[in-house]
């Protein structure tokens, strides 16, 4: 039996928002930025909204967006900074402003579609206590970056980077909210999730350390080459940690979540905690999507002596990285964060 | 109404303070006049509200008369108070709290529920043997006592108290072994199972989920455990110990654990693997502050581990020269990086005290985990001395019992919380840290040299690794510096860097921490430049012998690495020639043991996957098939494998450098798709290719008399100035800590200031088809270099086009052939 909240699409001409409502959305550079707001009803108010904006300051849709949120918020939307490579700014500015941002908010929603990963654990970490209702807002695009054929080039020519989603590694960072100190002199065991920038978790590694390395693969609802594309860049990876990651009779490697249906992430983490917590050090990398990424959130919240670190990509490949066309608009509603979890605990021996 | 009982006299004491109300009476501390040493507990029972059978408390008690844990009983009787009636009864008096009230205050930890645990075990089998019960087991009748100063040690054993007054063995009473279930479920939910550590975890999920089947089970049929004290505190510790699971590992192979954080606490396969050779060991050893620096991989976390105390009790001594003249311990940096993983340089003042207090609470659970291993291993060695120090800085410390192992137990678990306690929230707290005493260490460790004496050893190695930037940044390194190169006669810090590069030489009062002066510096890869080749050879021949022996084929013939790979066919000079003559340099090869020990930068986990994979490719199944090999005076592994894995370990090395950061965070602008800071690096070691073959084909060295090819793996710059631009010094920082260029000390002194060269890594040579010659260098002009590393995809072709100039040589459309100096 499910313990979290379904994952449902968004139904536009039933969507309504509460009384005292907080829109939490950001900037971007992709189309579906706007998607979510922009299809709301003209007569819908949030009470408050954040427009978060990334530094360093990149192409973007602010322009676009924020007189979209201005048009549903009663209050003047209030603007935060996300800095890729300092994201402990963003942190502090949350955990300090947190009393005056939440002051009369019963309902949260907050639009992941174009967020980086770890500004969506970061802002559930911070609201781990919220006892009022949290919405997440996820736009699925129809496209991703790289293509079909595109991939079918860089498997020719692995030189030929250039339609890959996110290139390099800027650095290793972490949190105060991500970060644990708990068994830091255990053998650690990592956690990362399978994308198309393999040097990600090269970087991961190399500051890191583990004495064991788990490569999750993501399994997506639709475009399903990108399973197999996935394991294609991190084969070296598989190879180099078999134990932990090993392939089914079709050569397919087992460990593998999908990318949109959260709770199988959930579940994977907490199946591995609940056996291997007492003897390591476990270190989440959510290197994933983003819905992986509220997983690692939320167990992070369940397990706080996990610790989270985040290798953030050097450049991002603006172009084509998604379709304008978004394939569905979906939501998952928590009506208190803080008692699916404890369910979820409970559930997954994730208590002791 | 309970003031009007103080200062009322019973048999001779006087009432002073109440201690606690139960549900019929209340206790108090009262006084022997004229003696206030002489202090009992005294409960008073009004007359109305004895319940039948209440003597039979006193009968229990005395039926456990001197057990240890047991509050002895006194005398009782009755005395009017107001016009009302009061039974008195007079205890043994405790001072102490109760479990209810540390449980209420959160003052609980794992291995106070331990001491708990086994305490009322111990109590309930003595009450089993004389056949009564508690009959009123609850967490307000065990009493924690306060630290005795009477005694040496400072513990707080526990006692039972408050035996219930139903007399029968089993007769429908409160069950005893109920109670301490209740009891065990009451502490845990005043424990966070995540804040703990991996044993107290185990001990913590066994008596939530598991312990209460055991301890709640009536029926004898199900095993000797139930009812039996005994036997349930022996089911406990193997409870315990089935929850430890580790990831079971591969079959051995030459390529196991290729860093030290693999083998973890196998101490099996540390007493294996660990080589007691290695570059810059007297050095290393001496009694200096040391900054060891060398490639990733190159093996200092081994040895740093390996050289320390803990690992001694486990392996016995190393075998290395000296080693026995010092007690080792060891703390990687990046628990302290993790801990403050936001320190922006205007919060470093307000920091100071909270870094360093997490520093020391960091050291001070690696001396208190060595003293348990050697407390377990040898009884008699005392550790309470230990707690009576750390009390005068944490006089909160609660440790239930008199029993060593406890007592260390309780320290470990008490100072992981204070660690927790200590590391960066949001916020940085100017409160008063008890552990920011710059000379703590030195107090502490000055202490284990008085306590235990019998070690002998001269001073205390702290070996501290991993202190790189950007994990560690410069500014907690400036906090810690003052202590870790503080010149001490007790303790040294030895500590590891992945580069000079990543170590910030900044010391007390922000003064410069100089080489020579303040520290030794050691680089690993510039001692593999500097070594005699043939010391160069004997260690990498040792580091490789115990994996030669874990591949079957190779293990019954104990044979050596040499042995394996055969000798070299060519040396320097004549390989210089032939890449010059060489219409497809792929057609030469690289292959034997010297060129195979060439190729070593210091990394031995790169040597050790480059053999294993010559191994692996070689496809050799049987002892027989080498010993054939061997005796016909062929390779084991052929020449075109050799090369084969020589050429492609480059070209893999070239690939994951493309994964390189920056050491500054904010030095490098990300952009849309453009090269990353990893690619340029790439970029530049190609530039370096192109150059070093130019010259090889180009120029003759000047050097000897037979003048061969020029065949330069160094550049040699002509003079040294500040880097003008924050990402021209990044690129030259990341070109020295990913180790494609070493720096070679011995540069020449231009101005008096040591200019280094930076020494192209063996790895590439055999990908770049260069010779691995020491001899020749590349001059670059400061200029140059800058240039060389912002633009290297233009600079190779500037450089190449301005040598052939100077040549009288201008047509470079003709290709290099042309351009080549005879004689």
């Amino acid at each position: 039996m499910t313990v979290f909240p379904q994952i449902k699409p968004v139904e536009f001409e039933r969507f309504i928002i509460g009384q005292n409502s907080l829109f939490v959305c950001c900037e971007g550079f992709e189309e579906r930025a706007l998607s979510f707001v922009s299809k709301l009803d003209s007569k819908m108010f949030f009470s408050k909204s954040i427009v978060i904006t990334y530094l360093p300051e990149k192409k973007s849709r602010l322009q676009e967006l924020l007189p979209l949120v201005k048009k549903h918020s009663k209050l003047s939307p209030q603007i935060i900074s996300f800095h890729r490579f300092e994201p402990q700014d963003f942190e502090n500015d949350l955990l300090l402003n947190k009393e005056a941002i939440l002051d009369g908010i019963d309902e949260i929603i907050i639009d992941i579609s174009v967020m980086s990963k770890l500004m969506i654990i970061i802002l559930i970490l911070w609201l781990s206590r919220f006892p009022g209702r949290i919405r997440i807002i996820y736009s699925e695009p129809m496209e991703y970056a790289p293509s079909v054929d595109q991939f079918e080039k860089l498997k020719l020519d692995s030189t030929n980077q250039g339609w890959l989603p996110s290139h390099g590694v800027h650095d290793v960072v972490r949190t105060t909210l991500t970060s644990s100190i708990v068994m830091q002199s255990a053998p650690s065991i990592v956690i990362a999730f399978a994308s198309f920038n393999e040097q990600l978790l090269r970087a991961l590694l190399s500051v890191v350390n583990p004495s064991h390395f788990f490569l999750i693969n993501g399994a997506p609802p639709h475009l399903h080459w990108r399973e197999e594309a996935t394991q294609f860049i991190n084969s070296a990876l598989i190879t180099e940690y078999p134990i932990e990651n090993m392939l089914d009779e079709h050569g397919t490697l087992i460990n593998k979540v999908s990318t949109l249906y959260y709770e199988e992430t959930f579940e994977f983490l907490s199946k591995l905690y609940a056996k291997y917590c007492y003897s390591y050090r476990f270190i989440i990398a959510p290197t994933g999507s983003k819905l992986q990424a509220l997983s690692c959130g939320l167990f992070k919240i369940c397990c706080p002596d996990v610790h989270i670190e985040y290798p953030t990509p050097e450049s991002l490949n603006f172009t084509g990285y998604s379709s304008p066309e978004i394939r569905e608009t979906h939501e998952i509603v928590f009506e208190k964060m803080s008692d699916v979890l404890h369910i979820a605990s409970s559930k997954y021996n994730l208590d002791g | 109404m309970t003031a009007n009982f103080i200062g009322i006299k019973i048999d001779g004491y006087e009432i002073v303070e109440e201690v606690g109300t139960g549900a019929i009476g209340t206790v108090y501390r009262a006084v022997r006049e004229g003696d206030i040493y002489n202090i009992r507990a005294i409960k008073l029972v009004k007359i109305d509200n004895i319940r039948d059978g209440w003597a039979n408390e006193i009968t229990k008690v005395n039926r456990l008369e001197r057990l240890p844990g047991v509050v002895a009983y006194y005398d009782h009787g009755e005395i009017p108070i107001n016009g009302e009636n009061y039974l008195w009864i007079m205890w043994q008096f405790i001072p102490g709290t109760s479990l209810k009230n540390l449980i209420l205050q959160r003052k609980i930890n794992i291995p106070i529920v331990k001491a708990i645990l086994k305490q009322i075990l111990e109590t309930l089998h003595a009450c089993i043997q004389v056949q009564i019960n508690h009959g009123d087991l609850h967490s307000g009748n065990i009493i924690v006592e306060e630290p005795d100063m009477r005694r040496i040690s400072s513990t707080h054993p526990v006692w039972v108290t408050d035996f219930g007054y139903k007399a029968s063995f089993g007769s429908g009473t409160l069950d005893d072994f109920d109670g301490l279930n209740r009891i065990i479920k009451d502490c845990l939910e005043a424990i966070d199972f995540h804040s703990l550590e991996g044993e107290d975890k185990q001990a913590y999920t066994v008596l939530k989920r598991e312990f209460s089947r055991y301890l709640l089970e009536t029926n004898h049929t199900e095993g000797d455990y139930v009812r039996n004290p005994d036997r349930l505190i022996q089911k406990f510790f193997e409870l315990c110990e089935k929850k430890k699971i580790l990831i079971s590992t591969a079959h051995r192979n030459i390529q196991d654990y290729l860093a030290a954080e693999l083998i973890g606490d196998q101490f099996d396969e540390w007493q294996k693997l660990f080589v007691p050779h290695f570059l810059g060991m007297d050095q290393l050893l001496g009694k200096n502050a040391c900054v060891l620096t060398g490639l990733r991989g190159c093996g200092k976390t081994m040895i740093f581990r390996r050289l320390t105390a803990l690992f001694d009790l486990h392996l016995g001594p190393t075998g290395i020269a000296n080693a026995d003249t010092f007690l080792g311990f060891y703390l990687n940096a990046r628990n302290i990086a993790e801990a403050f993983p936001w320190l922006p340089r205007t919060k470093k003042e307000e920091a100071r005290a909270q870094v360093i207090h997490y520093f020391h609470v960091s050291w001070t659970i690696e001396v208190i985990k060595w003293l348990k291993e050697l407390q377990r291993r040898n009884s008699e060695v005392t550790i309470s001395w230990v707690l009576d120090f750390l009390i005068k800085y944490f006089p909160e410390v609660v440790v239930p019992s008199s029993d060593e192992n406890l007592i260390i137990a309780n320290l470990l678990s008490y100072l992981s919380t204070e660690l927790d306690n200590s590391r960066l929230q949001s916020t940085f707290h100017e409160k008063e840290w008890a552990l920011s005493d710059y000379q703590y260490l030195e107090k502490f460790f000055s202490l284990i040299k008085v306590n235990l004496s019998w070690l002998t050893k001269e001073a205390f190695y702290l070996f501290f690794d991993d202190y790189s930037t950007p994990l560690v940044k410069d500014v907690i390194q400036e906090i810690l510096n003052p202590i870790v190169f503080r010149r001490s006669s007790i303790i040294i810090f030895k500590v590891s860097t992945e580069s000079v590069e990543s170590f910030v030489p900044v010391g007390l009062n922000d003064k410069s921490l100089e080489e020579g002066d303040d520290f030794v510096l050691i680089d690993f890869g510039n001692e593999s430049i500097q070594r005699k080749r043939n010391e160069k050879k004997e260690i990498l021949a040792a580091i490789l012998k115990p994996r030669i022996d874990r591949h079957d084929a190779f293990a019954p013939l104990n044979i050596q690495l040499r042995d394996v790979l055969g000798d070299s066919e060519h040396d320097n000079n004549e390989l210089a020639l032939l890449l010059r003559g060489a219409d497809d340099k792929r057609k030469l090869q690289y292959f034997g043991y010297d060129v195979f020990c060439s190729v070593w930068s210091s990394n031995v986990r790169e040597m050790i996957s480059l053999f294993a994979n010559m191994v692996s490719l070689a496809d050799i199944h049987s002892s027989d098939e080498v010993k054939n090999a061997l005796q016909d005076k062929q390779r084991v592994i052929s020449d075109a494998v050799q090369d084969k894995v020589l050429r492609t370990a480059g070209g893999n090395y070239l690939q994951l450098l493309s994964s390189a950061t920056p050491d500054t965070a904010n030095a490098y602008e990300a952009n849309d798709y453009q090269l990353s800071f990893g690619d340029h690096l790439v970029k530049i070691s190609k530039c370096f290719q192109e150059i070093a073959l130019f010259e090889i084909k180009n120029k003759n060295s000047k050097n000897v008399d037979k003048s061969p090819p020029k065949h330069a793996r160094r550049i040699e710059i002509k003079e040294i100035k500040d880097f003008e631009k924050d990402s021209v010094r990044e690129y030259y920082k990341g070109i020295i800590r990913y180790g494609v260029f070493l720096r070679d000390n011995r540069g020449k002194s231009v101005r008096g200031k040591a200019v280094p060269r930076l020494v192209l890594r063996g790895l590439l040579i055999p990908y770049f088809t260069l010779t691995f010659s020491l001899r020749d260098s590349i001059m670059f002009s400061w200029e140059d270099f800058c240039e060389f590393l912002e633009y290297p995809d233009d600079f190779a072709r500037k450089f190449i086009d301005r040598q052939m100039k100077s040549l009288g040589k201008t047509d470079t459309s003709t290709g290099q052939e042309s351009l080549r100096f005879e004689g």
